[in-house]
């Protein structure tokens, strides 16, 4: 397990990068961010001491999908690797348990959001055979959909 | 932890129960429906040796989403309650890693899904409303609906 320390507004990782590792952070502040100095930058999430990151680059070895940057002078996190995961979760069984926990959230709600946009869809052919107009309802939920894909694109834009 | 045996056609655990066990498959194959009893059961997925399933039991408490049955005699399964699990886990710390690959899989699948449906939907967004829909894209509508109306809100990748 590498100690690692981090002034403020230093890179962590940075999205496209190749992925093997997840962070614990001992102290400070760690903010994520898709399309990270672009003109199209938000932030996702920032996490505080105790809290992990980066797990899907441990677990899958996927590329990054998001930047990490510190946001305190002095942040310090831990990395672990995939070999060192078995003694970090012998360490913190209650960590990973919680792990587990978010991802399984991010399960439920991902899947919730995708059989409602197949709703909006289904509505949409409905609507279009019946020759009838689109109902408020069903033209918010297009416009929420064709905002979640734009804002999908507009994340994946090279620097 | 238990260790459980079933034989071909015996139900694990049903759609609507409570239940706060995960299930890890030693030996055999299993079938998830969806509506089983009824005459809309579907086939959601086939799990097989290394699998786990009935997580978000475990983890989240709520009721079962799906059904799943055995499909071959002598299936064998650890159940694990949230008692056992910390220490399943500890003696099988491989296992937490492989559970937390099989979630994230999951939900990178689900959520390449998702976007696919948002894609078609600013696609159908960009068009005019009054005139009819472009045949490619409405295929592609026609099959999304056909999904939807087939699975119906039920457990699609999580039970």
């Amino acid at each position: 397990m590498k100690n690692r320390c981090y002034h403020q507004g230093e890179v962590i990782f940075s999205q496209g990068d190749e992925a093997k590792t997840m962070f614990e952070i001992r102290h400070g502040r760690v903010g994520i961010y898709a399309a990270y100095q672009t003109s199209k930058e938000k932030q996702l999430a920032s996490f505080g001491e105790g809290q992990t990151f980066g797990e899907m680059g441990l677990i899958e070895g996927c590329p990054r999908s998001a930047t990490a940057v510190a946001l305190e002078e002095g942040t310090e996190a831990d990395e672990i690797n995939a070999a060192e995961f078995a003694d970090y979760f012998r360490e913190q069984p209650v960590q990973v348990f919680l792990l587990l926990k978010q991802l399984s959230a991010r399960l439920r709600e991902t899947t919730k959001n995708y059989v409602e946009a197949c709703h909006t869809v289904s509505e949409t052919v409905e609507t279009q055979e019946k020759g009838e107009k689109r109902s408020g309802w069903l033209k918010e939920k297009l416009r929420f959909f064709s905002d979640v894909y734009r804002g999908f694109i507009g994340s994946e834009e090279k620097r | 932890m238990k260790q459980k045996k079933y034989n071909h056609g015996e139900v694990i655990f049903r759609q609507g129960e409570t239940g706060n066990c995960m299930y890890s498959i030693c030996r055999g194959r299993l079938a998830v429906y969806a509506d089983y009893d009824t005459d809309n059961a579907r086939k959601l997925a086939e799990l097989k040796d290394g699998d786990f399933f009935g997580e978000m039991g475990l983890i989240e408490n709520e009721p079962r989403s799906a059904t799943v049955i055995a499909m071959t005699d002598d299936t064998v399964l650890d159940e694990i309650s949230e008692s056992s699990f910390l220490g399943y886990f500890e003696e099988n710390p491989a296992k937490v890693f492989m559970m937390m690959k099989q979630l994230s899989q999951r939900l990178r699948k689900t959520t390449q899904d998702y976007l696919e449906v948002c894609h078609t939907i600013y696609d159908v967004s960009k068009q005019d409303e009054d005139l009819p829909i472009d045949p490619e894209l409405n295929a592609k509508l026609l099959a999304i609906q056909n999904e939807y109306l087939m699975f119906n809100m039920s457990g699609l990748r999580f039970y």
